[in-house]
Order: structure tokens, then C-alpha cells, then sequence
């Protein structure tokens, strides 16, 4: 039991690349604890140096009260489960789940029981004499899972634990990963590319990009107030829709004018970001979540006289519409510039934006309901929810508070 | 630190034998004799390389290895690649038999049937000629398997694609296929060219003439009939280990790719 | 095509592997001197030959040639194998030193080892400076195999080593990282994962080496001018399997010692294949 802290954490490869630059990140005791980013972006790098696989070129480690820096892997009391599982392949499931309890000279009949118990919990005990190569997927990344838990560790690492199982399997793991970490209370650092698993499985997410912290907050506050254009399109499926806008004064309060079109600013909205006011009649960057364009009417009909308080609509065409069951998943084109997130560089205030054409300039996409009739050609006008626009700073890429 | 200094005396014991060639070769007779020996000779006598080329034919023995050596590799290149294409690729009647015959080929060495092969060499008139000396290492097991291997490795479809786009069969190995290897090629080409260039039993054989010996065979009776005259017959190894060394060199990272890949099917 | 493509390697290979296999064993029933007419003897030859005393003495200095230099090399290749995989400087110049022997002539091998177990030779020369009086090598009965045993674990250790060098980098990086986090000090991350793991490439290298000492010719003639001497503490078997034909003109002798080492060779060969038939699953 313990909690993790790093302060000013580097890393540079000796071919010059910067893999971390000055993380500084605390997991709180029992905390689970997700990093999630593109690859390349320093995640996995910093899991290795928490486990002391790798040595950091500057900052300090410390586990519960410790600074491990110097300290061997073997003496960080860490447990780490691997992409690929890194499962012993001549050993048997017991022996592989014991192996590290072998390694601490404990008692045999000692890791006997503790092999058993853990096994139960996974659903393993019918395969314990079995080895890696007769397992499934699944079970094998139950056996990693099982050796980790097994040693009752101050920490636990995991990377990308659930990358290599099919898409099904991963949804169920997920859950059950979930299940033995509060079970057990340990802290946990998670590293994923899937930021559905990042939202779904973790108290808090730290977003990494190209060695950087964008943000560090829970899932609920990252979708909600995303800290810049990266976080906000990193995180949501689809990506949120990022078009130029320009903030003017409308007829009752602000309201955003993309391309021919406005948009009132919900009211609430409006009084909680206060610094908004300061950007009227500046260009800046607005997002909305596709979740957020909810309802269609005919382009006909009008947007339906004028817009309720919080509610908008913006006329689009049509151009494809991907059924997913349970819902649409709409394309479309707007007479907007959109805005594309590029990879940032090193200052984390600077994300780098391009705006405009390209082919998909004025591309967006809205998750509707399947009760509309709606096909390719279509103009039709989109419900927006106002309340729930994002805004950023064209320049920085920063969100306004 | 200290596997380093474990690795560099190793890397020293490896290193001393040719070392210690190379010192008496540039020796006077006299001197090489010198006990305790002496590393550094006292002057740099260059004459036993340019005495030993008129004591005996040594610009013949290597041209006899020479001739043979490139007749091996090319025999190699061609026919092991052709019937591991077709191990590889083609579909035939009797083709896992051949496979297993093959495999069971794989690590019978030349020494264990060296008397039916000298008898069958004597029969078929190979003996004393250039083709004795070739065809018996034409066709390496090795070779076909892991010329086997490397069509596996190719992708299927890019097969597929070729003879949808019209080639015949002939013409995508020849033309699609066998590009594609080169780099399994130039392995196979370097093991049957050292194989060839270092085999001393089968010249033993097949050449009774001293103007059909190879360089190691050469060496072996020049040493048998001066057998004291150190300083000459060390000129003649560190000439006969020059070439090898300077291969070697050159396509070392192939010589550890055929032994990764041969080594451990 | 493919029979057509695959024929002139099959009849080569069959022309001199198989083919002489069997007809060693046809030979190995007839008593011929190449010279005058075959004659049926059915298996007096093997009579021969199991009461032959210098067919003992060659399946003797075969077998300790097998025994002492297989596990030497087999040990050293791992070891320095092993370190060779660590992240040192000079990493590929070590490689190609202990490599460079194992494509070198063993002709020429051979007599600069001559020339160093000479009685005045550098061997002696630096056991001198120890204050130990050398032997005459190549002279003494009882030195003369040591020597050549010593001669080929320096010569194939390198190449053996290569095969190791490539079975550990077969093995994934995550696993060894995996038992450091588990607790596994470097000794045991050796003995428990790294030599267990191995085990395939091991087995394949102890494998090859027998195959190999048994086979051994080129050394011992050379060595030895072809005699087998000093009193024949140098005769190996296929060196015998020499004399019989040029020396002794008994091709049938010959050809029974051909069998008995093909048959030998066969069944080690197929040994391996059942064993490297199951290789580790990562």
C-alpha cells in the first residue's frame, strides 16, 4: 500500500530524443491511475522507469516513502504485467504465478495457498498445471494478472494489459480489471493508446503526448473541460467537431458565428466562462461533441422559429450516413473552416492548429437517433445543444475558462 | 566491466594462434627457432612470401581452389535454389518425400561416406579433374533447405500477383522470386564458397597430382616434406588466411545470418 | 516442373549422400582391394572389425574426443554467448574475434598448431614461464589427442557461440524484464529463464557437436602425417575408414566402419528431429 509520486520526471534517449520531459504526476494510495496518449508519447517509457526497467535522465521516483531511483527493479516492490504477458513459457501456470514468491525464498506451502487463492479469484484453478502455450488469450492474461496479484504488491504496473485480446474479451477484462484493483486497493499506473479503456477503467487519466502532460483530471472533468484542442480531441468517439468561429454579440448575449450561420451561447455557459466575454469579436475555435448535434429537421421547415434558450441548430448537407444500430452516425458538411489538431510541440500551452480547407474542410459528424429519416443529399438543420459548446484560443489551442 | 576483460582474454586466446603465425612468418629461419620464443622478430624478413611462391606452385594451388570454389558456389546458387523453390512453391507428385529425404540428408557429413563417394568418383572418372573436385559439393542439403525457407518467407500473393498479371511459371521464379532472395542467396553463396575453399579430405581424394592440389591440400604436403621450415609454412598460412579473412570481414553479418538461420531450422 | 526443377539437386544429393550409404553397406559384405576381383564374404568383415583392436582404439579416441570437447565447447560457446549479449562496447568486434576461427581452413589451423605445440614451441614457451616443463605434444601418446581436443573446442566454440547468440535473441526482452520485476537477481534470471529457454538451442548445438567429433578427419591426419600416431593414440574413425582403403587396400573392412558410423550418425539425426520437433511457444 502505497502512493507514487514523480516530480519533474525526465527521460532522453541517447540518440537525443526527448522520450518524457519534466512529468510531474502523484497516484494517491489504492488509486488507479490511467496514462493515456499516441504512441510515442512517453507512456510507456515512464511505466518502465516507475518499474526501474529503465533509468530516468532526471527527476525522482518515490514509491510510498521510498525514492527508488537507485533501487533495483527487484527491490522497488513493484509488480508489472506486460503487453505481451511475458509469461514464462517452460513453467506451468502455478509456477509462473508463484515465480516471483519463489524468487522471495517464501515458505512452499505459503505460496501454495497464496498460487490457489489467486487462481480462484481469476478463474484459473482447472488450468494451474497447464502451460502458457495450451492457454487462450484470455486465460494467459489472466496469469499475468495472477502473477502480479500474487506478490501483494506496494504497486502495480500494467501495459497495455488488454491490447492483445480481441475486441469482445477486451470489453470483458476490462471490467474485471477493474473489479480486482478496487478489490485489492493498490495503487496502479495503466498505460493505454485507447482512450475508451483510459475513460472507462481510471479514477484519474493523465493525457501524455510526445513527452508532455496535457492534463491529469478524471474521465468526467477531461470530456467535460478538456484543458486544450488535444485533450479535447483526444478524448470522445467520434472526435469532437472543431470549426473557426468568431464570438459576437448577439441578440440576447454572445453568440458564435460560423461561417454564414450563428449560434447563440447558451446563458449558462456564457456565466460560467467568464473570460469568454474578453474574446468577442475575435476569431476562436469552437467544438462540438457529435453526441451534442442530437435531433434533424428538414431544411424546409426552418430551425423551427427561434431558438430556445440552450438550443441551436445549425444547417448542414448530408453526405453519408453510417448506421450503427442503435444509432446514426451522420456526415456532413458545413460552410465552416475546420479545425485540425496537429502534433503539438514541446510547450504543452502551444497545441499547434491548422485551419481551413483540405478535404475535410467544413467535415463534421452528429450521432442522431434512428427514429430520423435522413440519407445522403440531404440539407437538413441539426440540433445543438448550447450549453454544451467548448471554446478555445485559436492561437494557443488552450480552452477558455 | 568484468565480462569485458573476461571477453577481451578470450577474444586475446582466438587472436594469438594467427598472431603468432604472422611473427614467424616474418622471421629468418634461424631466429623462429629462438627458445623461449620471441614475439617481435628482430628484423622484418619479408623473403619467406616472395620464396615461397617459387618453392613450390602456390599461384597454382590457389587457382586450383580458386576454379573449384567458384564451381561449387554457382552449382549451390542454381540448383539448391531451384529445388528449394520447388519444395517451396510448386506442387508435385512424391514432394514431401522428396522434403524428407531432404532433411534426412541434412546432417550426414562428407567424412562419414567418404569411401563409397572415392570409389564412386573413381568409377565415374572423376578423379584427378577439376569436376571431382565440384561435383560432389554441387548440391548442398543445407543449402536446398534454406533456399526452402527463404521462398516460404516470400508472400504468396505476390506469386499470385505475377500470374495474374501474366508471367509463367518459369518466368516468376526467375524473374519475381529469385530477386527477392538475393540476400539468402549471398549466405548459401558464402557457406558452399568456404566450404569449397577450406575442404581439405575431398581434394585429399580426388587430387593425386601436385598441379590439381588446392591451397589447404598444398600446404598439408609442403609441410609434410619441409616440416621444419616454420617461417615458410606460416608465410603460406597467413596468404592462405588473407582471402578468408578479408570475405569474412566483408559479409560477416551474412556468415551470422546463415548459421542463425541453418543453424536453428 | 517441379520434379524437373528439383532433379539435378536430388541426384546430387543422392549421387553423394544416400546413394554411398548404401552402397557402403553392399561393400560391407564383399572383400575387395580395388584392385583385384569383389568376393561375397557376408559379414566376416563385421567379424573383423568387432575384434580388431585398433578398431577399439578408434571408437575410443572418437569417443573421448566426443566427450571432452562437445561439453567444453557447448559450455563455452553458452558462456560467452551469454555475455556477449549484454549491451557492451565492442560487441561486434568480440563476435567476429571468436567467430573469425570457425571459418578459417582446419589445414591451416592445423599446422599453425603444430607449429605452437611444437617442443619448442609457444606453448611450451609460456608454460616455461610458469616453471612447467611442456611435453612434446604432438610426440606423446598420451598428450597428442589432448591436444587436438584443445585445438578444436578453440576452433568451433565461435560458431556454436553464433547459434547461441542467435537462440538468445529469440527470447523476448519482456520476459527477462518480467522476472527482474518479479524479484530475479541476474543469476537467476540466468538459471531459470534464460538456460531453460535454451534448451532447444542447447540440445541442437550438443547434437551437432557429436555429430561433428564424430566425424573428425582432417585434424588427426594432419596432425599426425596420416599415421594416427604417436602408437595410434590419434586414430579416429573415419581416419581409420581412410587407412583401410590407402593403406591397407581393405575397402570392405572400410566399408563395415562406414556403416556402423552412418548408422550412428542416422540415428542422432533422427533424435533431433523428434526433440527440436516441439520448439517453445512464446
Amino acid at each position: 500500500m502505497a502512493t507514487i509520486e514523480l516530480e519533474e520526471l525526465c527521460k532522453n534517449f541517447s540518440d537525443g530524443t526527448k522520450a518524457l520531459s519534466n512529468l510531474n504526476l502523484t497516484v494517491a494510495d489504492g488509486e488507479f491511475m490511467v496514462l493515456v496518449g499516441p504512441s510515442g508519447c512517453g507512456k510507456t517509457t515512464t511505466l518502465r522507469m516507475v518499474a526501474g526497467l529503465e533509468e530516468p535522465s532526471g527527476g525522482t521516483i518515490t514509491i510510498g516513502e521510498r525514492v527508488v531511483n537507485d533501487l533495483s527493479p527487484r527491490d522497488r516492490d513493484v509488480a508489472m504485467v506486460f503487453q505481451n504477458y511475458a509469461l514464462y513459457p517452460h513453467m506451468t501456470v502455478a509456477k509462473n504465478i508463484g515465480f516471483a514468491l519463489r524468487m522471495r525464498k517464501v515458505p512452499k506451502d505459503v505460496i501454495d495457498s497464496k498460487v490457489e487463492d489467486a487462481a480462484r479469484v481469476l478463474g484459473l484453478s482447472a488450468v494451474l498445471n497447464r502451460k502458457p502455450g495450451q492457454l487462450s488469450g484470455g486465460q494467459r492474461q489472466r496469469v499475468a494478472m495472477g502473477r502480479a496479484i500474487v506478490r501483494e504488491p506496494a504497486v502495480f504496473l500494467m501495459d497495455e494489459p488488454l491490447s492483445s485480446l480481441d475486441a469482445k474479451l477486451r470489453v470483458q477484462m476490462r471490467a474485471e480489471v477493474t473489479r480486482i484493483q478496487r478489490h485489492l486497493g493498490v495503487a496502479t499506473l495503466y498505460v493505454t493508446h485507447d482512450q475508451i479503456e483510459a475513460m472507462t477503467m481510471g479514477d484519474r487519466v493523465a493525457v501524455l503526448k510526445d513527452g508532455i502532460l496535457h492534463q491529469c483530471d478524471t474521465p468526467d472533468m477531461l470530456y467535460d473541460r478538456p484543458a486544450n484542442l488535444f485533450v479535447a480531441s483526444f478524448i470522445g468517439s467520434p472526435t469532437m467537431n472543431l470549426y473557426e468561429g468568431r464570438l459576437v454579440e448577439g441578440d440576447d448575449g454572445l453568440a458564435v458565428a460560423l461561417g454564414e450561420q450563428r449560434l447563440s451561447v447558451g446563458r449558462d455557459t456564457a456565466e460560467r466562462r467568464q473570460s469568454l466575454a474578453a474574446y468577442r469579436d475575435r476569431a476562436i475555435v469552437v467544438g462540438i461533441r457529435p453526441e451534442t448535434l442530437y435531433g434533424v429537421q428538414a431544411a424546409g421547415l426552418g430551425p423551427g422559429g427561434r431558438a430556445e434558450e440552450g438550443n441551436g441548430a445549425l444547417k448542414v448537407k448530408v453526405e453519408l450516413v453510417e448506421s450503427l444500430g442503435s444509432e446514426f452516425i451522420v456526415h456532413f458538411r458545413i460552410g465552416a473552416k475546420t479545425v485540425e489538431v496537429e502534433a503539438a510541440g514541446t510547450d504543452p500551452e502551444l497545441t499547434e492548429v491548422t485551419v481551413g480547407g483540405g478535404a475535410r474542410g467544413g467535415h463534421g459528424e452528429a450521432r442522431v437517433g434512428r427514429d430520423h429519416e435522413i440519407k445522403a443529399g440531404d440539407e437538413v438543420w441539426l440540433s445543438v445543444d448550447t450549453n454544451r459548446l467548448y471554446f478555445f484560443d485559436l492561437a494557443t489551442g488552450v480552452a477558455i475558462a | 566491466m568484468l565480462y569485458l576483460l573476461v571477453l577481451f582474454c578470450g577474444a586475446l586466446v582466438m587472436f594469438i594462434p594467427f598472431a603468432w603465425s604472422l611473427s614467424t612468418s616474418l622471421k629468418p629461419l634461424s631466429q623462429s627457432l629462438a627458445y623461449p620464443p620471441v614475439w617481435i622478430p628482430r628484423v622484418f624478413d619479408w623473403s619467406n612470401y616472395v620464396k615461397i611462391w617459387q618453392i613450390v606452385p602456390l599461384a597454382r594451388w590457389f587457382l586450383n581452389s580458386g576454379i573449384a570454389a567458384t564451381g561449387v558456389t554457382l552449382c549451390n546458387l542454381v540448383f539448391d535454389s531451384m529445388a528449394g523453390y520447388a519444395l517451396a512453391r510448386l506442387q508435385f507428385r512424391g514432394k514431401q518425400f522428396l522434403f524428407i529425404g531432404v532433411l534426412a540428408m541434412l546432417m550426414v557429413p562428407f567424412q562419414a561416406v567418404m569411401l563409397p563417394v572415392y570409389i564412386l568418383l573413381r568409377y565415374l572418372g572423376l578423379l584427378d579433374n577439376y569436376f571431382g573436385l565440384i561435383i560432389p559439393l554441387a548440391v548442398q542439403a543445407v543449402g536446398v533447405f534454406l533456399m526452402r525457407q527463404a521462398f516460404l518467407n516470400l508472400p504468396a500473393d505476390l506469386e499470385s500477383a505475377a500470374r495474374i498479371d501474366g508471367a509463367g511459371s518459369f518466368r516468376t521464379f526467375w524473374q519475381l522470386s529469385v530477386p527477392l532472395v538475393a540476400p539468402s542467396l549471398l549466405t548459401l553463396g558464402l557457406i558452399s564458397f568456404m566450404l569449397s575453399w577450406n575442404n581439405f579430405l575431398l581434394p585429399l581424394l580426388v587430387a593425386n597430382r601436385e598441379h590439381l592440389w588446392t591451397v589447404p591440400l598444398g600446404i598439408v604436403m609442403f609441410q609434410q616434406e619441409y616440416f621444419v621450415n616454420w617461417p615458410y609454412l606460416m608465410a603460406a598460412a597467413v596468404m592462405t588466411t588473407i582471402p578468408v579473412a578479408v570475405i569474412f570481414l566483408i559479409f560477416q553479418k551474412w556468415f551470422v545470418r546463415g548459421i542463425a538461420t541453418t543453424g536453428m531450422n | 516442373m517441379g520434379i524437373a526443377m528439383s532433379l539435378p539437386a536430388m541426384i546430387v544429393l543422392f549421387l553423394f549422400t544416400l546413394g554411398p550409404a548404401i552402397y557402403a553397406f553392399f561393400l560391407s559384405f564383399f572383400s575387395w582391394s580395388l584392385l583385384n576381383k569383389m568376393q561375397y564374404v557376408g559379414l566376416s568383415n563385421f567379424g573383423f572389425i568387432f575384434t580388431s583392436p585398433l578398431f577399439w582404439t578408434a571408437v575410443f579416441n572418437t569417443a573421448s574426443f566426443a566427450l571432452v570437447v562437445v561439453p567444453t565447447q557447448t559450455l563455452v560457446a553458452l558462456g560467452i554467448a551469454v555475455l556477449l549479449n549484454q549491451n557492451l562496447p565492442a560487441r561486434g568486434f568480440l563476435r567476429l574475434a571468436f567467430f573469425f576461427p570457425a571459418v578459417s581452413s582446419s589445414a591451416v589451423i592445423s599446422i599453425i598448431f603444430m607449429w605452437i605445440y611444437n617442443k619448442f614451441g609457444l606453448l611450451n614457451g609460456a608454460l616455461g614461464v610458469l616453471g612447467i616443463p611442456g611435453p612434446n605434444w604432438l610426440a606423446n601418446p598420451f598428450f597428442a589427442l589432448k591436444a587436438i581436443m584443445m585445438m578444436n573446442i578453440w576452433t568451433t566454440s565461435g560458431y556454436f557461440m553464433v547459434v547461441f547468440l542467435a537462440g538468445l535473441q529469440a527470447i523476448p526482452q519482456e520476459i527477462h524484464d518480467a522476472a527482474w520485476v518479479d524479484g530475479a537477481g541476474s543469476w537467476y534470471r540466468f538459471t531459470r529463464i534464460t538456460v531453460p529457454l535454451l534448451k532447444p538451442t542447447t540440445f541442437f548445438v550438443a547434437i551437432m557437436g557429436v555429430i561433428g567429433t564424430m566425424q573428425m578427419f582432417d585434424q588427426a591426419f594432419i596432425i599426425s602425417g596420416g599415421t594416427g600416431g604417436p602408437l595410434n593414440s590419434t586414430t579416429t574413425l573415419v581416419l581409420l575408414i581412410y587407412q583401410y582403403i590407402f593403406s591397407y587396400g581393405q575397402v570392405g573392412y572400410g566399408a563395415a566402419v562406414t556403416v556402423i558410423l552412418f548408422v550412428f550418425t542416422m540415428a542422432v539425426t533422427l533424435g533431433v528431429n523428434k526433440w527440436l520437433g516441439k520448439p517453445i511457444e512464446y
